[in-house]
């Protein structure tokens, strides 16, 4: 197709849990089915979500619903060459599937006619919104949803995607207060300008984390389900990540007066 | 007449039922089993076909 090559991501993640991975997975397979809909024009569902504790068998699903979709996507444009897989290295870890898939997913995005765009994002920080206010149900008399911040003109990809890494810090802080295992993010150097693929990326690792916090409580209400928005900004997506950080941040207040909130006892409260 | 079509009635359920369980559970064996080295592999695969498609 005479695309480019993939870019570079803008951050590494450490110590990855296969949950994290099948949120990438996800992201994946979602930009697979849409390459796969421009060609053959069919789309597919997202696979089911597991029941219980992800594990590395519900992560290899998804990226085989992918490669399925990217193999009907070869098959209709005539090419016949097929990939050998390569030999089974027993020291790679979730970590080095989390990486090789951003990768993948840049990639995939470059092929892609209409790429991810700041409504796909929009998406993502909408999930995570509905998360985190059922998050902070938990608390009485917290605010669930933060007044909306006022709408800033002229902000970029770029400043989305710094004010979902603090998010991402915030719920690893969380996290931490919580007793709870989460992936570390360092940043790493690139020269590629941040595109709303990557901003996507990100936002689907906050809402893997959340999605995490939130199965552990037993009688939490399902978020509520989201829709495409229609044509958003990235100002609009960064005025709506304004919102999940002010939660996030009356969440962690919170957390921090109530360490055990995830315990039985303390669900009463 | 009706014994045959009794007989072929029991010999399709037969060829039906009896080894599709067996199949099943040989897969669900072999995919519990799966870690994530042989995740990363998938994902390589992946990016093979990417670069194919992407030529």
């Amino acid at each position: 197709m005479g695309k480019s090559a993939n870019a570079l991501e803008h951050v590494r993640v450490g110590q990855v849990a296969p949950r994290e991975a099948y949120f990438q997975e996800l992201a994946l397979f979602r930009k697979a089915n849409r390459l796969c809909y421009e060609h053959t024009r069919t789309g597919v569902p997202d696979p089911e979500p597991p029941l219980g504790q992800i594990r590395p068998v519900d992560v290899y699903a998804v990226v085989d619903a992918a490669l399925s979709r990217i193999r009907s996507v070869k098959e209709i444009i005539g090419i016949p060459e097929t990939v050998e897989p390569q030999p089974r290295d027993a020291s790679k870890t979730p970590t080095d599937v989390f990486s090789s898939t951003m990768l993948a997913n840049q990639q995939l995005n470059l092929l892609l006619d209409q790429q991810f765009a700041p409504s796909d994002v929009f998406e993502q920080v909408t999930l995570a919104v509905g998360l985190t206010s059922q998050l902070l149900a938990r608390f009485p008399g917290a605010t669930r949803i933060a007044p909306t911040p006022a709408y800033e003109r002229g902000r970029r990809p770029a400043d989305v995607y710094e004010r979902l890494v603090r998010c991402f810090q915030r719920v690893r802080s969380i996290a931490t207060v919580s007793q709870l295992d989460m992936g570390t993010l360092t940043r790493v150097h690139s020269d590629d300008p941040v595109t709303p693929s990557y901003v996507y990326n990100m936002a689907t690792l906050v809402v893997s984390e959340l999605t995490f916090v939130h199965a552990l409580i037993p009688d939490a209400s399902a978020p509520v389900g989201t829709y495409y928005p229609g044509r958003k900004l990235p100002s609009h997506v960064y005025q709506r990540v304004g919102i999940l950080e002010a939660q996030l941040a009356e969440l962690e207040k919170h957390v921090r007066e109530h360490p055990g909130w995830l315990a039985p006892q303390e669900r009463a409260r | 007449m009706p014994t045959i079509y009794l007989i072929i009635a029991l010999l399709l359920a037969r060829s039906m039922t009896l080894p599709a369980p067996a199949v099943a559970q040989d897969k669900d064996n072999s995919q519990a089993q799966l870690a994530p080295p042989d995740v990363f592999v998938l994902v390589g695969v992946v990016r093979g076909e990417l670069e194919l498609i992407s030529l």
